[in-house]
C-alpha cells in the first residue's frame, strides 16, 4: 500500500503529471505576460502543449559528426536530473521524500541540466553549436556561485539544511524573504542565470548563433529539451518559494496549495517582468555582474547571517 | 548618460500597455479596414471600356490583354498573379474602366482561377 | 584560443536580408571578416533597359521596400531633368511629404532592428507599434504601405485633401508624442548604452576614405546633407535641421536617426501647412531625346544616386543607381576585425543595411 500511495505520489502528484502540466502553465504565464506588455495578444492556453506535440511529430535529425547515443542521452539525463531534484522540493504543503541534506542533493542535481546542455553544444560540429556551448559552459559557471549561496543563507540562518525543515522555520510570515533580503535578490538573479533568461540568455542569443547549444537539435529530442528547460523554470522557482517565501505556510490542505500557487506565480510574473525590462548582455557585462556583483552581495549576507546568528 | 534609475522610463508605459487595446488586428477571425484609396484587387468596368489598350501598354508586368472582337465588343483579360498593384493602368485608362478597389485578390489553390476576364458583345 | 569563422547568413535570425558575413573569430573576438552580396540581385537595371520610362516608376520602386519613395523620387527627377520638364509645385511638396514620412518609418524600423539585435524585444514590438501610425498614413494617402506608387514622371499621382490634412497634422502630434519615450530610451537606458555606447566606431577619416553617406557619416562628424546642400523637390523653400553627432558609434547613429525622425515630423508639418494649390503632374512624353542625367536624393540611409541615360526612344538605354549601402558594406568590412562576437549583431543592425537597395 505504502509502495502504491509512493508511486502515485512520484508520478502524479506532487510529482510527474503534475510538475509537467504546472511547468506548460508557467510557460504560457510567461508567454502572454510578455506578449500583453509588448501590447500583442498572446498565445492561447494550450501553446506550451501545443509546441512540445509539434516537436514530437516533427523529423528527428542527427547531424552527421554528432554522436548519436550521446544526443540522445543528453537531454533524457537532464531531464531526469531535473524531476529528480523536485523529489525534495515541496509542492504545497507535501514532499515527496525529505531528509537533512536534501537542499544539497536537489542543488547538486540541478547542476547537472546546465551542464548537459553545454556539453550538447558541444559535441555537435555546427560552430553555433560549440560557441553556445563555449557560453553557456561560462554563464553557468558564473551563475552558480551566487545562486548556491543565495540558497545556502537561508539554511544557515535557520541552521537546517532540509528544505522542509525551512519551509517550517518560516511558519507564521516569518519569511526568510524578509530576515535576508539581500540574499533573495542574489539567488533570484542567480537563478535567471542559470535559467538563461533575458537579460542573461546569451548562450542562445538568437540574433547571434542561432539557437546556441540545441541548434542542430529537432523533433522529440528539442521536445525534450524545451520540456528540461520549463521543468527546470518551475522547479527552481519552488525552491525560492519554499526556501525564502516560506511555501505553503504550513496553511491546511487546498488552502496551502493555493498560498503556494500563488507565490509560484508572482515568481513567475516577477520573472517575466524583468525580461520585458532589459536588453541582453554581453558576455563580459554578464561575468562583470556576477562575479563583482552577485558573489560579494551573497557573501556579504553571508557574514551577516552568521553574525546575526539565528 | 544620467546615473539615474533607467527602468523608470520603461515602467509606466508597460503598464499602460498591460491594460490598453492590443495593437494585433484579429484578421480574418475579426474585420480588415482598408481605406478607400488603397491599391488592391484590380476591376474593369467593361461598359466604359473602348479596347483602346492604354492600360495594356502600360503594365510594367504584362498582366492585362486587351482585344477588340469581331462585331464590336471588347474582351479584357487581367492575369491578378501578374498584378503588382502599381495603378498604371488606372493612371492611363482615359475612359476610368479600369480601378484598383480596397479588396484583396484572394488567394486560390488552382492558378487558372486568377485570371479574370470581362467581355463586351457590342459598341456601347 | 579556439579560432573558428562563425557564417553569419545568407540565413541568419540577425539579417532581414540575405547577406553573406564569415566572421573569423578568436575566442570571443573577432580578428577577420569578409562581406559577400548579391544574393538578392535580381537584374533591376538591365530590367529597366526592356520597359518604358512610365513603367520602370513601377519597377524601381520595388528594389526596396524601405526606400522605395527615394527610388523613384530619384528616377523621376532623373527622368525629368532628361525632357526637360518642371513638376508642379504641389507635387514638389507631396514628393517631400512622402519622402520624409519615409524617413519616420524606416527609421522606426531600424530602432526595432537595433532593439531585436540586441535582445530588446519589448522596444522592438514598440518601434514597429508606433512605425504602424506612420504607415497608416500612408495607406490613406497613396494606397499602399511600403509600395506607395506616388511619384509619377512628371510630377505625382497622390493628392490631399484638405480633410487628410487636418487628420495628418493630428496623427503626426500624436506621433511626435511618441517619440519622446524613443528620446528617452537612446539617453537614459543603462542596459541599452551597454550594449552600444562605444561600439562599432567609426572615425571621420574612415567615413571619407569609404565615401560613407546617410546617418552613419553624420554621426561621425561629416556635416553633409543632401536635403540642405543639394536641394530638390520643394526642399529649398522648408526649415529643418542636419542632425549630426561626432560618436561614430551605435549610440550615437541612433542619436543621429532619432533627431532626424524629429525634423522629419517638423518637415511633414511644414508641408502639411503650406502646401501649393496646382496641378499634380505635367505631361510627360513618351519618347525622350538623346542624352543623359543624374539625379540625388537623401534616402533615409543616405545618398541615392541616379543616372539615366536615353537614346531616342521609349525605352532608357542604360539606367545605374549608386545605393548608400554599398560604401557601409565596405566600411562594416573594416570595422568588424576587433570587436566582441557579442558586439557584431550591434554593428551590422546598427549599420542599418539595405541589402536589396545594394544587391538591385
Amino acid at each position: 500500500m505504502d509502495i502504491a500511495i509512493r508511486l502515485l505520489q512520484v508520478l502524479v502528484f506532487p510529482g510527474t503529471l503534475y510538475l509537467v502540466a504546472m511547468a506548460l502553465f508557467l510557460n504560457w504565464v510567461d508567454r502572454k505576460l510578455v506578449a500583453l506588455w509588448q501590447g500583442r495578444v498572446g498565445p492561447p492556453p494550450f501553446q506550451p502543449l501545443a509546441d512540445l506535440i509539434k516537436l514530437l511529430a516533427k523529423e528527428d535529425i542527427t547531424t552527421k559528426g554528432t554522436p548519436a547515443v550521446a544526443s540522445a542521452l543528453l537531454p533524457i539525463a537532464a531531464m531526469t536530473c531535473t524531476m529528480t531534484a523536485s523529489l525534495f522540493v515541496p509542492v504545497g504543503n507535501d514532499v515527496i521524500h525529505s531528509f537533512q541534506g536534501d537542499l544539497i542533493v536537489a542543488l547538486f542535481l540541478l547542476s547537472f541540466p546546465s551542464l548537459a546542455y553545454f556539453l550538447a553544444g558541444w559535441i555537435t560540429p555546427s560552430v553555433y553549436g560549440v560557441l553556445g556551448g563555449n557560453r553557456a559552459l561560462l554563464q553557468y559557471f558564473t551563475y552558480e556561485v551566487p545562486m548556491l549561496l543565495g540558497m545556502a543563507i537561508p539554511a544557515v540562518y535557520s541552521r537546517s539544511w532540509s528544505i522542509m525543515t525551512l519551509v517550517d522555520a518560516q511558519h507564521g510570515y516569518h519569511w526568510h524573504l524578509f530576515v535576508l533580503p539581500i540574499g533573495f535578490v542574489v539567488a533570484l538573479i542567480g537563478l535567471i542565470g542559470k535559467l538563461e533568461r533575458v537579460p542573461f540568455d546569451i548562450p542562445h542569443a538568437k540574433s547571434e548563433i542561432g539557437a546556441g547549444p540545441l541548434t542542430e537539435y529537432s523533433g522529440r529530442k528539442l521536445a525534450l529539451w524545451r520540456l528540461t528547460v520549463m521543468l527546470q523554470t518551475l522547479v527552481g522557482i519552488n525552491l525560492l518559494v519554499a526556501v525564502y517565501l516560506g511555501g505553503a505556510d504550513r496553511i491546511w490542505l487546498q488552502w496551502g496549495f493555493l498560498v503556494y500557487l500563488a507565490k509560484v506565480v508572482v515568481l513567475m510574473v516577477g520573472l517575466a517582468f524583468i525580461q520585458v525590462l532589459y536588453a541582453r548582455l554581453r558576455i563580459d557585462q554578464m561575468a562583470e555582474i556576477g562575479w563583482r556583483l552577485l558573489v560579494p552581495l551573497g557573501l556579504l549576507q553571508m557574514v551577516v547571517t552568521i553574525w546575526i546568528g539565528g | 548618460m544620467s546615473s539615474r534609475t533607467s527602468r523608470s522610463y520603461l515602467v509606466p508605459h508597460l503598464l499602460r500597455r498591460l491594460f490598453g487595446k492590443r495593437e494585433t488586428i484579429a484578421y480574418p477571425a475579426g474585420p480588415l479596414v482598408l481605406p478607400e484609396a488603397y491599391r488592391g484587387r484590380v476591376t474593369v468596368d467593361i461598359a466604359k471600356c473602348t479596347g483602346c489598350g492604354l492600360c495594356a501598354r502600360d503594365c510594367p508586368c504584362a498582366g492585362l490583354e486587351v482585344e477588340r472582337l469581331n462585331g464590336g465588343g471588347v474582351r479584357v483579360t487581367l492575369y491578378h498573379d501578374r498584378c503588382a498593384n502599381c495603378g498604371l493602368c488606372e493612371l492611363g485608362c482615359r475612359r476610368g474602366a479600369i480601378h484598383l478597389t480596397p479588396r484583396i485578390a484572394p488567394s486560390v489553390s488552382d492558378l487558372r482561377e486568377l485570371c479574370e476576364q470581362w467581355e463586351r458583345s457590342e459598341e456601347g | 584560443m579556439t579560432e573558428m569563422t562563425i557564417p553569419i547568413g545568407p540565413q541568419h535570425p540577425l539579417l532581414k536580408e540575405p547577406l553573406s558575413i564569415e566572421l573569423d573569430v578568436s575566442g570571443e573576438r573577432v580578428v577577420g571578416g569578409r562581406v559577400n552580396i548579391g544574393y538578392v540581385h535580381r537584374g533591376i537595371e538591365r530590367l529597366c533597359q526592356q520597359r518604358t520610362y512610365a513603367q520602370n516608376t513601377a519597377l524601381v520602386e520595388r528594389i526596396c521596400g524601405i526606400c522605395s519613395h527615394a527610388h523613384t523620387t530619384a528616377y523621376c527627377q532623373a527622368v525629368e531633368s532628361l525632357m526637360g520638364l518642371a513638376i508642379p509645385e504641389r507635387a514638389a511638396y507631396i514628393r517631400v511629404l512622402m519622402c520624409e514620412l519615409e524617413r519616420i518609418h524606416s527609421h522606426l524600423l531600424w530602432l526595432g532592428v537595433l532593439a531585436e539585435a540586441i535582445g530588446f524585444t519589448t522596444i522592438f514590438m514598440y518601434a514597429w507599434r508606433d512605425r504602424e501610425m506612420i504607415l497608416d498614413m500612408m495607406e490613406e494617402l497613396s494606397g499602399g504601405r511600403i509600395a506607395h506608387a506616388a511619384n509619377i514622371v512628371g510630377g505625382v499621382r497622390v493628392d490631399i485633401s484638405p480633410e487628410q490634412v487636418e487628420l495628418l497634422l493630428q496623427r503626426l502630434r500624436a506621433f511626435d508624442e511618441q517619440m519622446a519615450f524613443f528620446r528617452e530610451l537612446i539617453d537614459r537606458d543603462r542596459s541599452f548604452h551597454r550594449r552600444t555606447l562605444g561600439i562599432g566606431r567609426v572615425s571621420l577619416d574612415m567615413v571619407h576614405a569609404y565615401s560613407m553617406v546617410g546617418p552613419p557619416a553624420r554621426a561621425s562628424g561629416c556635416d553633409v546633407d543632401l536635403r540642405r546642400d543639394a536641394p530638390y523637390a520643394a526642399y529649398s523653400s522648408l526649415a529643418f535641421d542636419v542632425i549630426t553627432a561626432d560618436g561614430g558609434d551605435v549610440w550615437s547613429r541612433a542619436q543621429v536617426r532619432l533627431q532626424e525622425t524629429i525634423q522629419s515630423v517638423r518637415l511633414c508639418q511644414q508641408v502639411l501647412q503650406e502646401l501649393p494649390e496646382g496641378d499634380l503632374a505635367t505631361r510627360a512624353p513618351r519618347r525622350v531625346a538623346p542624352g543623359e542625367a543624374v539625379a540625388r536624393v537623401e534616402s533615409p540611409r543616405g545618398e541615392l544616386f541616379y543616372y539615366v541615360r536615353s537614346d531616342g526612344s521609349d525605352r532608357p538605354a542604360r539606367v545605374k543607381m549608386r545605393t548608400p549601402t554599398l560604401p557601409m558594406l565596405l566600411a562594416l568590412q573594416y570595422t568588424l576585425p576587433g570587436l566582441e562576437t557579442a558586439d557584431v549583431a550591434a554593428v551590422i543592425a546598427g549599420a542599418d543595411l539595405c541589402i536589396a537597395c545594394a544587391d538591385r
